[in-house]
């Protein structure tokens, strides 16, 4: 069977699970606390509403986020033990894990996408004039993306692990928690995986302004860290589900 | 009938949960020994009373932590039922269905209480350790608890509606998650928003009418719920 196969059979499970609601929840959210946000920067208008609408999202909503899709793409097998039904198609299991792992992949960009509209539905509502920083916002989009890897192929591989909804996100809420409190600290923010959708997404829109937000000390930690940490929970995943016994 | 029911669900409880129950106030108190060891000598600057202040500083995230862990709780048990096909199975014991509900309700109060109570004493130990003098502020941290546990409930009722009532748990997740979030927005909201009562913005030993709207509105969420979910065809 071809791999395009497999990611459709992903696709039809995950087509009537009211993904949308899950997709849109963050930025609809972070559309709401734009337009309450008084935080104003007097040199660009748009500034303030923009990282309020930044540090709403990416703070915990976003690594939390990476925790309810690996779940949800996982849910039809975690009820009825159906994980065996799915290993005896003759697909491999690696092929199983990716395309899953690409679907999730799908709904993060759809979610950075919306979230990208949402921030200039606020600006527009809120009646901004100036033109709005398309490629600003989508540098910081972008970064957020990528710095959300790492979480994913984690919560996927404890998805396949634990084995039910809820388990992997009690682990996830665990380890970002602290994540609003470390990526305060120049240092350790750049160490830790959870705290590098808040760090990536607002120095990457700073950077892009031509400023510093000064949350990073140094981008290359930031991107050693992240390809490492995704090569290792993804090879320690896949091996994991590759080689575990299914009862 | 209500005692057999409860040991019988007792048994179902994942470890998880009691983890979480002992480890988010663990770890929420620890973040604040954290930040207090990195900047001592300016957060003792910021207030005289230095218990108090404690109380304050470790208060701000708890309302937080207390909606992920109640999310994260009602999901643990209502997977149990969902992923393993037994509600049917439930409701044909000879056994009240309203019965059923509310017995699950018992033990997940009783485990946000009792984390509630470790987070106080969690806090005692970090203020004693600092050096506060043993004159401890224990009315204080105990009203700081049982006030956010009370502003909290609409929320328990909420998740426990979404999560019991709808197999997809994704659902009740992420309405948790959203609602963990906006909470630490809702600073300068309306009062009548839910969002705003944890937060115990008119002071932490107060009893502010937000209390009394926390109890009164998660009343009538649980009636309506628990009527909604006894009443609905079961089905898997």
């Amino acid at each position: 069977m071809m791999f395009s196969n497999v990611l459709k059979s992903e696709w039809l499970k995950l087509k009537h699970s009211k993904v949308v609601f899950i997709v849109l929840a963050s930025p609809v959210l972070a559309t709401i606390i734009g337009l309450f946000s008084t935080m104003h920067v007097p040199e660009h208008q748009w500034l303030g509403t923009i990282t309020t609408m930044i540090l709403a999202h990416s703070a915990i909503f976003l690594p939390l986020l990476t925790g309810v899709f690996a779940a949800l793409i996982c849910r039809h097998e975690h009820s009825g033990g159906s994980w065996k039904q799915v290993l005896t198609l003759p697909v491999s299991r690696l092929q199983i894990y990716f395309a899953k792992f690409i679907v999730i992949l799908f709904l993060l960009t759809l979610t950075q996408t919306a979230f990208l509209i949402a921030t200039w539905v606020a600006g527009t509502l809120k009646g901004f004039s100036d033109p709005f920083p398309f490629v600003n916002v989508l540098m910081s989009v972008g970064v957020g993306w990528l710095a959300c890897l790492p979480l994913i192929a984690l919560q996927l591989w404890l998805a396949t692990m634990l084995t039910s909804f809820a388990g992997p996100s009690v682990v996830n809420v665990m380890l970002t928690f602290p994540a609003v409190i470390i990526a305060n600290s120049p240092l350790f923010g750049p160490l830790y995986p959870w705290a590098h959708p808040l760090l990536g997404m607002t120095q990457a829109l700073s950077y892009s302004l031509g400023g510093d937000a000064g949350f990073l000390d140094s981008a290359v930690t930031f991107y050693v860290v992240m390809i490492s940490s995704l090569a290792l929970f993804t090879v320690v995943g896949s091996v994991h589900f590759q080689r575990r016994e299914w009862v | 009938m209500m005692r057999a029911l409860i040991q019988s669900d007792l048994m179902k409880v994942k470890k998880m949960v009691w983890v979480m129950m002992i480890a988010f106030p663990a770890g929420l108190v620890g973040l604040q020994a954290v930040n207090y060891s990195l900047r001592l000598d300016h957060l003792l600057g910021l207030h005289d009373d230095y218990w108090y202040f404690l109380l304050e500083n470790v208060h701000i995230f708890w309302p937080t932590i207390l909606v992920l862990t109640l999310t994260l709780i009602i999901s643990l048990f209502a997977s149990v039922e969902h992923e393993t096909h037994t509600w049917t199975k439930l409701f044909s014991l000879p056994v009240n269905n309203g019965k059923i509900y509310l017995s699950k309700l018992a033990i997940i109060l009783t485990v946000l209480i009792v984390s509630s109570v470790l987070f106080v004493i969690f806090s005692m130990i970090l203020g004693l350790s600092l050096g506060f003098g043993s004159d401890l502020p224990l009315m204080a941290a105990s009203q700081m608890s049982l006030y956010t546990f009370i502003a909290v409930l609409p929320f328990v009722f909420i998740q426990f509606w979404l999560s019991m009532g709808f197999t997809n748990q994704g659902i009740a997740l992420t309405t948790g998650i959203a609602n963990a979030v906006f909470i630490m927005y809702a600073v300068d909201m309306p009062t009548w928003l839910p969002w705003r009562w944890p937060l115990l913005l008119e002071g932490i030993t107060t009893i502010a009418p937000d209390i009394f709207y926390g109890l009164g509105t998660g009343v009538v969420l649980t009636v309506i719920s628990l009527i909604h979910l006894t009443r609905k065809d079961v089905t898997a």
